[in-house]
């Protein structure tokens, strides 16, 4: 396959990991390796809470684009259009993930851009790439703990020794920054640890601050508070952000297994420390290209905290994931959730039974 | 549920989990795997010989550069290919799918760059010997004119 791109006649494949997972395309080899490949889900629900609703849904869709400039130095882009009610048109794209990377040794890398932060298994691994993911719903600690996004610098070593020892540094905007400016001088920082001891297990831990000035959520944290919040009452005042996370993956050719633990701490000056925390576990059996699975998962904000306000989440779940092929596979999950949030004095709560249908799908 | 339900079932699951990876089958790791009637090919001058693990290593992505900083390529038989059965047994350790899993979470990850994939032996080949960095894995024997290209695993 010949494509001409800004004029010059480059010999590539467009389609390489299709072909690698089996989609149509033209097995032919590649001098420049430029490659585009999208990712999208749609899904059904039936909510049953405190009214019943039923709805079909479109996700993210996502753009996703790796090239190589010469042996040491590559580039990666992520660029997903998702719904939004705010925009005119219905969707709002947003330029998720755009790094180089240069190769120092083999093992070692230094990458400069927006990445997704590697601070615990589930941002570094799957993020937006919803067939990858083993069941629905990220976990809860994306909506209020996990800082999604650095735009920053990081070192990165993997596959180190026979335990296959990674790890990653970084500096950068983080929580109440934007992709284009910080409040302040502190950046974010964090370090991240993994081994792979074995062929599909990942153990990890990470460790991340930042300083946020205004304890303005920005563009990389993806952070809510609890409900019933108003913008205008929410603490504006400066706020230390540590969040310390450990994870046990086991994704093998018959069991997988997930757990994730997220340590958050906040502190003000008004309220001093506040300790959250928010544990997901999940288990599957993969009986070919059926993958029945369960999952549990809790998140907690203590009553003295500023950044997502006091608030207790739990889910538990059971589903079945269909695998049509490793880029399309069908989840159908039944939950059961349960939320409490504290506002005026008075405890808040909600919940109900969900059953829910996600189809995703790479191309 | 109350906080010690809570964290009652969180440790029960971990326990469970534990139990699990105990009596789970290894997937394979790249200590005992055979390439009987498989030839390697590199096109990495200055490299005759590899360890199996070495070989494994590379072949998985697990090194970026080749000790003279010219980049690794993988190369793969593609899903269509009657290789590939046989290369993600050998070679991985894992099923067909198994490998499609494996190598397209690990280049969304951003942590590889993406193998090339032909659908024959002599296309991989031929892409090896004019590719400065590649590797793959093919049935043995290999052609004359690739035979300088065949690394030996010890």
């Amino acid at each position: 396959m010949r494509t001409r791109l800004n004029g010059r006649v480059i010999p590539h494949v467009l389609v390489g990991l299709s072909l690698l997972a089996g989609l149509p395309g033209r097995a032919v080899g590649q001098e420049r390796q430029i490659q585009v490949n999208g990712y999208g889900h749609q899904e059904y629900s039936v909510l049953d809470g405190a009214e019943r609703d039923a709805f079909f849904s479109i996700g993210e869709h996502s753009l996703f684009v790796t090239g190589k400039a010469n042996d040491r130095l590559s580039f990666l882009g992520e660029y997903v259009i998702r719904f939004t009610g705010t925009s005119s048109t219905g969707y709002l794209p947003s330029i998720e993930r755009s790094l180089i990377r240069y190769s120092v040794t083999p093992n070692h890398a230094v990458i400069a851009g927006k990445v997704h932060t590697p601070v615990n298994y589930w941002n570094d691994v799957y993020h937006h790439g919803r067939v990858f993911f083993p069941v629905i719903d990220r976990p809860y600690a994306f909506s209020h703990f996990v800082p999604l996004h650095t735009l920053g610098v990081q070192w990165q070593g993997q596959n180190l020794g026979s335990a296959r020892v990674g790890y990653d540094v970084m500096l950068g905007n983080g929580i109440d920054g934007t992709d284009v400016k910080k409040e302040g001088v502190s950046p974010a920082a964090m370090v991240a640890v993994h081994a792979k001891p074995i062929d599909g297990m990942r153990i990890g831990a990470s460790y991340y601050r930042d300083y946020l000035e205004k304890n303005a959520y920005g563009a990389h944290a993806g952070h809510t508070t609890a409900p019933e919040i108003p913008v205008s009452e929410r603490y504006t005042g400066d706020l230390d952000f540590t969040l310390f996370s450990v994870s046990l993956a086991w994704f093998g050719e018959r069991v997988e297994f997930l757990h994730e633990h997220t340590f958050n701490n906040t502190r003000t000056d008004s309220l001093g420390l506040a300790r959250n925390h928010a544990d997901f576990t999940y288990l599957g059996v993969r009986l070919g290209s059926v993958v029945p699975y369960a999952l549990n998962e809790h998140l907690r904000s203590a009553d003295n905290d500023l950044h997502v306000y006091p608030l207790a989440k739990l889910k538990m779940a059971v589903g079945v994931r269909l695998e049509a092929s490793p880029l399309v596979n069908l989840k159908v999950q039944v939950e059961r959730q349960r939320e409490t949030h504290w506002h005026d004095g008075a405890a808040h709560r909600s919940g109900g039974t969900a059953l829910r249908m996600q189809l995703a799908y790479g191309f | 549920m109350p906080a010690i339900g809570r964290r009652m079932v969180s440790r029960g699951w971990a326990l469970l989990a534990f139990a699990v990876l105990a009596v789970s089958p290894r997937s394979g790791g790249a200590q005992a795997r055979g390439f009987e009637g498989l030839a390697v090919l590199a096109n990495a001058p200055g490299i005759e010989t590899l360890s199996r693990v070495e070989v494994i290593q590379l072949m998985r992505g697990e090194r970026a550069l080749w000790g003279g900083g010219i980049a690794v390529t993988v190369v793969l038989p593609s899903a269509r290919s009657p290789l590939i059965e046989r290369v993600a047994r050998d070679v991985f350790g894992l099923s067909k799918t198994g490998l499609q899993r494996y190598w397209l979470s690990l280049v969304f990850q951003g942590r590889a760059t993406p193998p090339a994939q032909f659908e024959s032996a002599e296309e991989m080949v031929a892409f090896v010997r004019r590719t400065p960095g590649a590797i793959a894995v093919v049935p043995a024997p290999v052609p004359e004119a690739a035979q300088s290209l065949v690394i030996r695993v010890r």
